[in-house]
């Protein structure tokens, strides 16, 4: 599904990531993990074309394509999902209106005719059925005045009306009480298939006990520094991520 | 002559096409020429300490060559004018030219029972005495000097009045049409009475017609008595070299209410001067204006409240998008006076630059000097929010469609308050049309 190969990105002239190497298999889960300011972040936005994350080195291959060739738009189109950490609210924009353009702008692209009102009212209905969410939610504008879980189950219920092939949920848990965090992990379980593929990014190992991942990698430094099962992610909730910091230090990772 | 030398050139070509012309004028509006050139010649045009014109006073000296003031004979008939489709004028227009009654072009149109409408120096007796109580009643006490202007130069103009109790439905269209075949200056003048627990919508449409490019200066007087109520909504869609001043000055009784909708749509300089005087208990004006201001062009906003009575209530919104080197202005200010008591006034302005190139100047003020009000006053200007444009994307919707819906989005909090529904649609469609062009 996924290909990264050396993958070097600079914000502002600063080298953020410096050599990133990941390879996603269809139907995968895979976490990332690290410490504040490893890189998480920037390797999302680099993945979906975020302007000012300037590429310098490395490729991505998407199913085939070559990613990098791609404006931000067009990668959502092909398939590749989101999860904001901060939702961004867009006062006046309904999410009824918001949604069709972007599910019909997606069609569109592989060719299919837009949905008709009617269709996609039940789309949305059905999507809403499966995640068990409230409806109310698509009567008013994108995240206006959502509180901080409205946000986050309403980026679940977006990846549920978008199907997405791969998504990329960034630091989903963050802000979250136990509460809301199940609901969106069970959404996440729900939407999960052999051809869908995860990547979390999260700081904690909180979320993972709910979505349980097939790998998980830390990112340290803008290099990923250690891959293992999800028993890392134990590991590291138990211990903390400074005896990774110490074997980058020593040079005896990997 | 020592006070005529002070005056910019500009200025002092007025006073000279003054001098030159031929005054066939009633003697009641020779008076008023007489009276208010003397005035003019005293001011000149708003200069840099003129606070209200602070950001625009530099417009004067590009009014540039003009030959001659306008006409009121046009080389087109009723059905051509109607024929350039703008907005949907449903069924009752009344055509001006030149902001002066044309008896020819509305000989074929049915108006209402109960509607008087004609020109200021043609009509009946009984209409004289209300237009000699009325007309210039409250223009006539303004400072502003392109009034003065005005009542040197107006001929003749519209009076359009709804005696008592009288109820129109449907929206009056006054369709005026500005057109010279060289270059002019334009001094136009309308009328508008509204009698005890009389009803009307106006959409006053303001367009070039093969024009020349013009200069109009153009008053209106409307006076609203208890209980009536009058939706006043104007466009302004003149050709791209005109430049317009629109003062507009409003006098409310008891428990009038009074809607506005000042939308400019093309022009050079646009200018509307909205003159607010609420004048009787419980009544209630709203006062709003959308626009995108495109290349060149420079859209520019005076609103001033006057709360005189109180337990009056008063609602600003106006909302501006500028691309490319468009500039725009808003000057608001809300005066509620001492005996104003219980008096609600608010004000806001919201504006959002499109482009680098683009200017805007707002100045949102209030004075209050009665104690027990609730007033609040706002000003914004902004960016396109480039966070809410990503997250649009990465949900595959392209950059222009997410400016698009994002733009409409910001119109839309102010078309939703406009009660004309052909308004509606049409400032709707304009914001598209305008921006739809739009790239980065």
């Amino acid at each position: 599904m996924l290909k990264i190969k050396g993958l070097k990105v600079a914000v502002e002239g600063k080298e953020i990531l410096k050599g990133i190497d990941l390879e996603i298999g269809d139907g995968e889960v895979h976490a990332i993990m690290g410490p504040n300011g490893s890189g998480k972040s920037t390797l999302s936005n680099a993945l979906t074309g975020r302007e000012g994350y300037e590429i310098t080195a490395g490729t991505v291959s998407f199913n085939g394509e070559n990613l990098l060739d791609y404006s931000p738009e067009e990668r959502a189109r092909m398939g590749i999902f989101m999860s904001f950490q901060y939702p961004v609210e867009i006062p006046g924009v309904s999410m009824s209106n918001f949604l069709k353009a972007s599910v019909n702008a997606q069609r569109e692209y592989h060719g299919l005719a837009p949905l008709t009102g009617r269709e996609f009212f039940h789309l949305m209905k059905g999507k809403q059925k499966l995640l068990h969410l409230d409806s109310g939610l698509t009567n008013r504008s994108v995240n206006e005045g959502f509180s901080g879980g409205e946000k986050k189950k309403n980026e679940i219920f977006q990846m549920a009306m978008l199907d997405p092939s791969l998504a990329i949920m960034d630091e989903t848990d963050s802000g979250l009480d136990i509460d809301a965090l199940r609901v969106v992990a069970e959404g996440v379980n729900t939407l999960k298939s052999p051809h869908n593929s995860i990547i979390l990014i999260t700081h904690y190992q909180r979320l993972l006990e709910y979505i349980v991942p097939d790998f998980v990698h830390v990112l340290y430094q803008g290099r990923i520094v250690k891959s293992a099962g999800k028993e890392l992610a134990k590991e590291l909730e138990e211990i903390g991520y400074d005896w990774i910091k110490k074997e980058v230090a020593d040079g005896t990772g990997k | 002559m020592e006070q005529v030398s002070k005056l910019s050139s500009v200025a002092k070509r007025f006073v000279s096409l003054f001098d030159e012309r031929t005054d066939n004028s009633p003697e009641w509006i020779k008076a008023i020429h007489k009276e208010s050139i003397l005035s003019f010649k005293e001011k000149g045009f708003p200069g840099l300490k003129n606070e209200s014109y602070k950001f625009s006073h530099d417009e004067f000296s590009l009014i540039g060559e003009f030959d001659s003031e306008d006409t009121d004979e046009v080389p087109f008939t009723r059905s051509q004018l109607l024929a350039e489709k703008n907005i949907d004028r449903g069924a009752l227009t009344v055509i001006t030219i030149n902001g002066m009654y044309s008896e020819s072009l509305n000989s074929e149109a049915a108006f209402p029972e109960g509607m008087i409408v004609g020109n200021l120096c043609e009509t009946g007796e009984q209409e004289q005495k209300m237009i000699s109580s009325f007309f210039n009643a409250q223009a006539g006490k303004s400072e502003d000097s392109l009034v003065d202007l005005n009542n040197a130069f107006f001929r003749d103009g519209l009076f359009l009045c709804l005696p008592s109790n009288v109820v129109i439905d449907k929206p009056i269209c006054i369709l005026n049409v500005n057109y010279s075949g060289k270059p002019a200056f334009s001094a136009q003048r309308n009328l508008i009475v509204l009698g005890e627990g009389s009803k009307a919508s106006v959409l006053y449409e303001d367009v070039s017609a093969f024009s020349e490019k013009m200069f109009s200066d153009n008053v209106t007087e409307i006076f609203l008595d208890k209980s009536s109520s009058l939706d006043f909504c104007e466009i302004q869609d003149l050709n791209d070299k005109s430049r317009s001043v629109h003062s507009i000055f409003t006098h409310q009784k008891d428990n009038s209410f009074l809607q506005t909708e000042l939308n400019p749509v093309r022009g050079a300089w646009i200018r509307n001067n909205l003159n607010v005087s609420i004048d009787g208990e419980f009544a209630e004006a709203k006062l709003y204006g959308l626009s995108v201001i495109g290349e060149d062009q420079y859209f520019d906003q005076y609103t001033k409240v006057d709360h005189l009575r109180s337990n009056c209530s008063s609602d600003q919104h106006y909302k501006y998008m500028l691309e490319k080197n468009g500039k725009g202005a808003f000057f608001g200010m809300i005066h509620v006076h001492r005996d104003a008591q219980k008096t609600n006034a608010y004000q806001k302005n919201n504006n959002i630059l499109l482009t680098e190139k683009a200017v805007m100047n707002t100045r949102p003020q209030l004075i209050i000097d009665a104690d027990d009000v609730k007033c609040s006053h706002g000003a914004t200007i902004g960016q396109m929010d480039e966070e809410a444009l990503f997250y649009m994307q990465q949900r595959g919707i392209g950059k222009d469609e997410a400016r698009m819906l994002m733009m409409n989005a910001f119109a839309g909090e102010v078309i939703d308050k406009f009660k004309n529904e052909k308004m509606k649609k049409y400032m709707t469609d304009m914001v598209t049309r305008k921006l739809g062009g739009a790239k980065e």
